[in-house]
């Protein structure tokens, strides 16, 4: 947000400025789950990077803005690499910042590409909208929580035949809620706070890309 | 440093010690924290079990985050109080909390000077 002008419309009018330029535009906001997708792909917005910013995120996302990293001919072999190589379209579904921000660090660094939502409401919104490969929902929100979206998920998922993996992200580390969340139709589950390597290794473990589809409500 | 509230040690090792996530982690709790407590304060009073629970679940999640287990675990059992409507216990379980978490704030700058923020 700024006076005279926001981001978003100078983002708007520099587009139609320079309309044939192959011009980048990244926006730094530090209220991330304002950032509606559509509105950011109808203005030409390439990538919301949060506040406060690393350098190396900027550095990554101006270096990946302006030159498609090249494809690794190494082999991974650790599974955090294999992650990497495949650079997943993932939906972060969180309300609290200070584990959004330990998330969408963690999970850039394994190299997927993140969109922030901050209670299951957005998140079906965001489902609806855009294609993603799997979903790490937390379970306590506040308008909507995990629980209730992925049943709703789950429901609208019949029309379609299409199944999108959610990991729950729970600090109620108890078995007898890992069994919940699964018969609400989660597909997994880590706990809170979040170590990168189960993290990694539950996404690979569920992740298709090739199946990543929008939802459909009707 | 005075006995530590918050485990530098294990956030590192978490984080792959990532310094800068760090910095950033404690930058985003600081801002938030005073919100947060108030908001926690504000449903202690009101002795409304739903807000506590569900104010003291954020506290307890960013606590956690950090690796300020013995402050998480104060805010852990304000949570739980407010789920089992134990209304007689708030102020005294919130006081604990309260009384941790000062002297989590007091601790930070150390933190954030440690990993070279």
């Amino acid at each position: 947000m700024m006076p005279g002008m926001d981001g978003y419309e100078a983002a708007k009018k520099i587009r139609l400025l320079a309309k044939n330029e192959p011009l980048v535009i990244i926006i730094l906001s530090s209220a991330p789950g304002l950032a509606d997708p559509r509105r950011l792909k109808k203005l030409g917005i390439d990538r919301t990077l949060i506040k406060p910013l690393r350098r190396a995120t900027l550095f990554e996302a101006i270096r990946h803005g302006l030159k498609p990293p090249a494809p690794s001919e190494r082999v991974p072999t650790r599974p955090h690499e294999m992650a990497q190589a495949r650079g997943l379209r993932l939906l972060l579904v969180e309300d609290n910042r200070v584990n959004q921000k330990l998330a969408l660090r963690l999970l850039e660094k394994l190299g997927h590409q993140v969109t922030l939502a901050i209670n299951g409401q957005e998140a079906i919104e965001l489902l609806q909208s855009s294609a993603f490969d799997l979903v790490l929902m937390d379970i306590q929100m506040p308008v909507m929580g995990g629980v209730e979206a992925t049943q709703k998920i789950r429901d609208a998922e019949l029309k379609t035949g299409v199944h999108i993996p959610i990991i729950a992200m729970t600090a109620h580390a108890m078995m007898g809620d890992a069994e919940k969340y699964l018969s609400a139709g989660m597909d997994g589950c880590v706990s809170k706070p979040v170590r990168v390597g189960f993290l990694s290794a539950e996404i690979d473990r569920l992740a298709k890309p090739a199946n990543a589809k929008t939802l459909v409500f009707s | 440093m005075s006995k530590a509230i918050m485990d530098l040690t294990e956030l590192l090792e978490r984080v792959e010690n990532d310094r800068e996530l760090i910095r950033d982690l404690l930058l985003i709790f600081k801002e938030e924290f005073p919100r947060h407590l108030q908001a926690l304060r504000d449903a202690v009073d009101s002795m409304d079990g739903e807000k506590v629970a569900a104010e003291a679940h954020t506290m307890k999640g960013m606590l956690s985050t950090l690796s300020a287990t013995s402050a998480a675990s104060a805010a852990a059992r304000l949570e739980q109080l407010g789920r089992n409507r134990k209304v007689c216990e708030f102020q005294e379980a919130y006081a604990a909390f309260e009384n941790i978490s000062k002297k989590l704030l007091l601790q930070l700058d150390t933190c954030m000077a440690e990993v070279g923020g």
